[in-house]
């Protein structure tokens, strides 16, 4: 009877429909490992890697979306700023695209809430690319290949929903798994030296982890910056908080990319935001760590995009 | 002469069958059901969604992904029911 019983019970709640917000919370470490990358449809999937690395994206065809993204290194570049059309500095350093479908919202200010939301206000944004979407489907459309890719992968022409789509798509894809720190948590103690482990713990106990956690490390919540004393420039006072996965390959650091460095980048968080004065010896642990968030892309390691 | 009467009496217990089988079948059922369903994980993910934000404010949570996850599936439980 008691067996039927739990029989029936493991039926009943292998029939209830997941709901992710009631999965209990790993109770181990406040980091969790980067996953695969989610299935996806490969003629979307190769659709958008085509328009990532398509200039006819931008105002004239002069840049693409992987000419600052460059997912063959970092998923950014080395710049400090990128540029505008009209030759002045972006606003705000370009961070990576990888795992960029792992944040909660998007953009230094987060003030996206997807991954379609984002691409759109980039591609019309006069100074990323500066074009609009309408333009892009019409040049689009006059060509019968990439109508023909369209078709296979949406069954019609190009329109606004599925360009953005596909590009949402091949982003999503962009996801590192494989660093060293993650095959720590998975299990093989071997993955950390015993000065990365250190540095981890220094990590936690000085409460970096507090907004750096999650699977992204970091990328989950809006926080003040310069608390304690000025990080960098003062504007905006309100930033997402940027994710920690692969920033030893992701120079320069912050919003405004004044650290050019990730040991100048980890002191001033630590005065800025901790009201702490890190030692040598503490930033070269932390920096430690902080080295083996990098991961995989297709296999090979991410690398620091040229200047 | 006789079977007028229960031509018509049998005419009328058709009509009237048909009439109470339209009455009793409900288009929007389905709809009702999905709607229903939707209130009561809704009504979960919040409970969860209170259990964790409870859990984080006193230190036993320290991965926020939990919490972006019932958010989210709140915002989206909203809107299937809207």
């Amino acid at each position: 009877m008691a067996s039927l019983l739990v029989i029936v019970a493991t039926a009943a709640a292998a029939s209830q429909p997941e709901i992710p917000g009631l999965q209990a919370p790993p109770d181990q470490e406040p980091i969790s490992s980067v996953p695969s990358p989610p299935p996806a449809d490969p003629f979307k999937l190769a659709l958008g890697e085509r328009l990532f690395a398509d200039p006819r994206l931008s105002r004239g065809g002069s840049r693409a979306c992987s000419s600052c993204h460059d997912v063959g290194t970092n998923g950014a570049d080395g710049n400090r700023h990128d540029k505008a059309f009209d030759g002045s500095d972006l606003p705000f350093n370009t961070t990576t695209v990888f795992n960029a479908a792992l944040s909660f919202r998007l953009g230094w200010e987060g003030g996206f809430r997807t991954l379609e939301a984002q691409a759109e206000a980039l591609l019309e944004n006069s100074g990323p690319m500066g074009t609009t979407i309408a333009e892009v489907v019409g040049k689009l459309s006059a060509d019968p290949k990439i109508t023909r890719q369209f078709g296979e992968a949406y069954g019609h022409s190009p329109d606004r929903a599925s360009l953005l789509d596909a590009i949402a798509t091949y982003e999503r894809s962009l996801l590192t798994p494989g660093s060293r720190f993650d095959h720590w948590l998975d299990g093989d103690a071997a993955s950390l030296s015993i000065e990365e482990q250190n540095g981890y713990q220094l990590f936690k106990s000085l409460g970096c982890v507090s907004c750096h956690q999650g699977v992204n490390v970091g990328g989950n919540l809006f926080q003040r910056q310069g608390i304690f004393h000025p990080l960098a420039s003062p504007k905006p006072e309100i930033l997402r908080v940027p994710s920690l996965r692969n920033v030893a390959i992701t120079p320069p650091y912050f919003h405004d990319g004044s650290a050019p460095t990730l040991d100048e980048a980890v002191r001033r968080m630590a005065a800025a935001q901790l009201d702490r004065a890190l030692s040598d010896h503490q930033v070269e642990a932390i920096v430690a760590f902080l080295s083996t968030l990098t991961g995989t892309y297709r296999g090979t390691s991410l690398v620091v995009a040229p200047q | 002469m006789k079977v007028m009467p229960a031509a018509a009496a049998v005419l009328l217990v058709l009509v009237l069958l048909t009439w109470l089988s339209f009455r009793a079948s409900n288009m929007d059922a389905e709809r009702f059901d999905r709607a229903l369903g939707a209130l009561d994980r809704f009504a979960m993910v919040e409970s969860a969604l209170q259990r964790d934000v409870l859990s984080a404010r006193a230190g036993m949570l320290r991965n926020y992904d939990p919490l972006v996850r019932e958010v989210t599936a709140l915002n989206e439980l909203g809107q299937a029911v809207a």
